[in-house]
């Protein structure tokens, strides 16, 4: 291009139509302009709000980039022996809740075992597909059901900060605390948390499948 | 455990006093959730530096996947996006460095990105319509007909009354003259 005024005009052009601007050497009286034409560009309402595809494809290349050093949203096969070991190191059976909450290791997971429990059916298997979660109450305990390529897995939805409800947000795979900014996964393990101290993981909740029924040890 | 150990964090910058700061104990414990609560806000004040989508779009990916397998998790939330707000920083100044030899660019950008806070400054909102307001009749003009009606530089031209090349050499005029104004407003 010939002089600052075509090159200015082509970089507005390509702006104005979400072009990828062509390049070039910008003189300091340029670089002015085209700044100001950035400027310009982004008072559009709305002009600066990412498209969503976008960003949900970049948060699935980072997924695949990261996975091999860090657990990956849901329920991997690793999470559930590592789990079973921790439950099973904590002294699952008979351990009163609270003390197991208290006491366990970082990262550990406590389950919860009543002393007279009973398998009580809460949902149907054909309402949790593969990779979804589901909210249920058993009247005394509340709990979400998580298919894993077809495994059932059961957590409470219990805060174990406060003991509020938490609610599921199905699309990020994540429980939310409404009482205080505190997210836990659907393993149970927190994810995030404002708190001063983050609280202990949630309890997982025995689970099995009979008859097409969900069922939970609950009491 | 992690809790309690991030109390208080000194922040070393080269050539600058260290600074301290007490923390709520926020934390950050997996990457996913990083992202999810950081990538609208990079996106978006990458746009603002560069005005386009694909650029903006590139930017915002670079910045994470070069962040987040150098942060060690769990980490507390506001050391999480200092870092990220560097990354911007400095792929915006390699940006504009690489692509149109402005030298300048780290110092543009430092101004306009405070530390801990991915969001453009206060400030900054509404500014350019501020800047408009202060620009002579025919410059004001042409810069709204293109930025704010989205007229093509022919379509300009035909409701100014002039050739488009005339209006080319009035769009650059009225670019120079806004970046000028609002260089004004900054000091």
């Amino acid at each position: 291009m010939s002089d600052p005024v075509q090159r200015i005009a082509a970089f507005v052009d390509d702006l104005l139509r979400n072009r990828r601007p062509r390049r070039f050497g910008a003189s300091a009286e340029e670089m002015e302009a085209l700044q100001a034409a950035v400027e310009l560009r982004t008072a559009q309402p709305g002009a600066d709000l990412p498209d969503r595809d976008f960003i949900d494809r970049l948060g699935r290349q980072l997924r695949s980039r990261m996975e091999p050093k860090h657990q990956p949203i849901g329920v991997t096969r690793r999470t559930l022996l590592r789990t079973a070991g921790l439950a099973a190191a904590a002294g699952v059976a008979g351990a009163v809740i609270d003390r197991t909450i208290v006491s366990q290791p970082a990262g550990g997971q406590a389950t919860l075992t009543p002393d007279s429990g009973s398998w009580r059916p809460v949902a149907a298997l054909a309402d949790v597909p593969a990779g979804q979660a589901l909210r249920f109450s058993s009247g005394s305990v509340e709990g979400v059901l998580v298919n894993d390529g077809g495994t059932i897995k059961a957590v409470s939805a219990v805060c174990t900060h406060q003991g509020c409800l938490l609610r599921l947000d199905a699309t990020a795979h994540r429980l939310r605390c409404p009482c205080h900014p505190t997210v836990f996964a659907l393993t149970g393990k927190v994810v995030s948390s404002h708190l001063p101290v983050p609280p202990a993981t949630l309890p997982a909740v025995q689970a099995r499948v009979r008859d097409g029924q969900i069922e939970v040890l609950v009491v | 455990m992690y809790p309690g150990t991030y109390r208080l964090h000194v922040q070393l910058v080269a050539g600058s006093r260290p600074e301290v700061f007490v923390l709520e104990g926020s934390v950050y414990t997996d990457w996913e959730t990083i992202y999810q609560e950081n990538a609208v806000r990079v996106y978006r004040l990458i746009f603002s530096r560069v005005g386009n989508r694909p650029d903006a779009e590139d930017l915002t990916s670079e910045v994470f996947v070069k962040s987040l397998p150098q942060l060690s998790l769990p980490a507390p939330v506001p050391q999480v996006r200092a870092y990220l707000s560097t990354a911007v920083r400095s792929v915006l100044a390699d940006h504009w460095r690489r692509h149109y030899g402005a030298l300048l660019a780290d110092v543009e950008v430092d101004n306009v990105i405070r530390p801990f806070d991915l969001t453009p400054s206060p400030e900054e909102s509404g500014r350019a319509g501020r800047v408009l307001a202060l620009l002579p009749e025919r410059s004001r003009q042409i810069l709204e007909l293109r930025f704010l009606r989205g007229y093509s530089i022919k379509e300009a031209a035909g409701a100014m009354g002039v050739s488009p090349g005339n209006a080319k050499i009035l769009q650059y005029r009225a670019l120079r003259l806004a970046a000028d104004i609002g260089a004004r407003m900054l000091s």
